[in-house]
């Protein structure tokens, strides 16, 4: 018997085949099959381009078999080190491509992606001053050195002074 | 084009969310001074936890606050002066205990009187009693007066930890007493979920009767307390109604009560789940001390009996110096009515009769062994044979490292010699595999919470 299969449409037009257990890693298409049923048509993904949207279901085919996320640690904060090999290399793509991958995660709530995603802008922060933030992510310092004064005032009981 | 900048603000949050716990505040106060917005998100996580441990600035070091009041001034002043991020405050852990190298006396001028003009102002505001007392206290750098504005400016505080020595509970009874004006304000830990209080003075400044007060707050689910020492002068009779008490989760550690006050506060627990006493190591016990016997303790939980989950004991009453013969030890008696317990930690010695385990545990650790385990496990391994089908995990925790009195081997030891000595090397090994060959298909998994355990099983002994 053949695998089910699924056709997504990236924004820019591309049809993209997919078996349906690996599509239903997202939330959002898992919860439109269950409302609209099995559909033939293509299924347009809009704001995911087509590079983005091949990165996405490659990530969703390695884990297919990963259990189910249960939602039970959705109030738990996500711990910054703990990438796997894989995902860590999956994950060695240009800022843009990456912020693309999370958005796209958010977007078709794949949770594991997203907090993979996360994790690597996370570590990317991970020891870096507020100037090496800042030319790390291309931000603009938009205080003026009185509010960098109060706030490193406000914030002085966290630090060893 | 993607970029950081460009992403909603959810996201951006749950990057940040990333951040949590003492070792990543650099990067929360990094954040915060990035960029507005960055500060907007970050800030807020930065004031969940006021944590007890600061990364020292530079190294991977922790420094404990303990000889700190300084960071509690600060944190304090900042939420007077932003009360929104007062509203973040979750969780609070302060162990200002030593000899402050940081009193506001210290402090520059400038900045000494603009944290007392604060705070003082803040004082003024609060509906508090004898505010005179509360102000002299910020300017002599007390603790309290400290934690009762923070508690009062943190509404949704859920996790309070503090150590209380010389000043005791004193200027903190708005914190768990309604007010006496007349007004219908509820004291200000009212959504309390866990308090732990350490009482390095053990129960003899005379506040600290009003333990109960704190004990009694409506929402508090783990109450925690070191050192609660019914041989101290203001330890309470524990006078509450069976039933009162909504906590579930019960733990005094290095604790010193009769049978009468325990039983007591096991009573008016509505539906206690889990209890751990441990008492003051023997050796710091006094002969008189009024410590309840081994045999005390089931009697004392007998209300909680369809209640209890879990289980920790310690009354240190095996210890070679008191007994030389283990097996002679006092006994805590069966748990067999004890339905619903899963989970039991009990010392060697005081629980010799494996078939007054509880009938449905599921893990049981075996605390501070020190004497011969061989002939114990044997027992334990035989007795599970027909019984306790759910047991599936057993741990033995040493008294001391590096457990050569649990192995049986004779003589003194440290734990380098499991490195260095051959022949200590060699009995410790034969020790562990025997260990192993008496349990070699026992239902139950089986550990030993040891280092040398774990270099046995690597092949490293």
């Amino acid at each position: 018997m053949s695998v089910p299969t699924l056709t997504f449409q990236s924004n820019d037009g591309v049809e993209i085949t997919v078996a349906r257990d690996v599509a239903e890693r997202s939330v959002l298409i898992k919860n439109m099959l269950g409302d609209l049923g099995d559909t033939d048509e293509a299924i347009p993904i809009p704001n995911v381009n087509e590079a983005v949207l091949r990165k996405v279901i490659e990530w969703c085919e390695h884990h297919k078999g990963d259990p189910p996320n249960t939602g039970d640690d959705d109030d738990s904060r996500r711990k910054t080190t703990d990438i796997d090999e894989w995902d860590q290399k999956f994950m060695q793509v240009d800022q843009e491509m990456l912020f693309e991958i999370i958005l796209a995660a958010n977007y078709l709530d794949i949770k594991g992606l997203l907090d993979v995603g996360c994790k690597t802008v996370a570590n990317m922060i991970k020891g870096k001053s507020p100037e090496e933030i800042r030319k790390t992510f291309n931000i603009q310092n938009d205080f003026t050195p009185e509010e960098e004064d109060q706030i490193r005032r406000e914030n002085e009981w966290a630090e060893d002074r | 084009m993607a970029q950081l900048s460009t992403l909603p603000n959810e996201i951006i949050l749950a990057i940040i969310s990333c951040f949590h716990g003492p070792t990543d505040v650099t990067e929360l106060l990094s954040l915060c001074l990035t960029s507005r917005r960055l500060r907007l998100l970050a800030q807020p996580i930065l004031f969940y936890d006021y944590f007890k441990y600061v990364l020292a600035a530079g190294s991977d070091t922790y420094l404990k606050r303990r000889c700190r009041i300084g960071p509690l001034i600060s944190f304090a002043r900042t939420l007077v002066l932003r009360p929104e991020l007062g509203k973040q405050v979750h969780r609070v852990c302060i162990n200002v205990n030593r000899i402050l190298t940081d009193c506001l006396s210290d402090w520059p001028e400038t900045e000494r009187n603009e944290a007392v003009s604060v705070l003082t102002g803040a004082i003024q505001e609060m509906r508090l009693p004898r505010k005179a007392d509360y102000m002299s206290g910020i300017i002599k750098s007390r603790m309290n007066p400290l934690v009762t504005i923070i508690a009062t400016l943190a509404p949704n505080l859920e996790a309070l930890d503090i150590v209380v020595e010389n000043e005791g509970l004193r200027l903190l009874e708005p914190l768990y007493r309604p007010p006496d004006d007349g007004s219908l304000r509820p004291p200000f830990l009212s959504k309390l979920r866990s308090l732990h209080i350490r009482d390095l003075k053990k129960m003899q400044h005379p506040t600290m009767k009003d333990v109960i007060s704190l004990m009694c707050l409506p929402k508090l689910e783990k109450f925690s307390m070191a050192f609660c020492n019914g041989d101290g002068l203001a330890c309470p009779d524990f006078d509450l109604p069976p039933g009162s008490l909504a906590l579930s989760e019960l733990e005094l550690q290095e604790t010193t009560l009769d049978a009468t006050r325990l039983t007591k506060i096991i009573r008016a627990c509505k539906k206690l789940e889990v209890f751990t006493y441990e008492s003051l190591p023997w050796l710091s016990q006094t002969a008189d001390s009024c410590q309840f016997p081994p045999q005390a303790l089931l009697p004392c939980l007998e209300s909680q009996k369809h209640n209890l989950r879990s289980v920790r004991i310690n009354l240190d009453v095996a210890d070679p110096l008191i007994i030389y013969d283990w097996r002679r030890c006092p006994q805590y008696g069966s748990f067999d009515a004890f339905r619903n317990l899963k989970d039991l930690d009990v010392e060697q010695g005081a629980m010799q009769d494996f078939q007054n385990l509880p009938p449905f545990i599921e893990r049981l650790t075996i605390l501070c062994c020190e004497h011969p385990v061989y002939e114990m496990m044997a027992s334990l391994a035989d007795c599970c044979r027909n019984n306790f089908p759910f047991l599936r995990h057993v741990l033995l925790k040493p008294k001391y490292l590096p457990a050569c009195g649990m192995l049986g081997i004779q003589g003194e030891y440290t734990e380098s010699d499991w490195v260095v000595n051959p022949q200590f090397r060699e009995s410790y090994r034969a020790g562990c595999c025997a260990l192993e060959a008496i349990l070699e298909g026992a239902r139950f998994s089986f550990e030993v919470d040891c280092d040398g355990w774990d270099l046995y099983h690597r092949g490293d002994i």
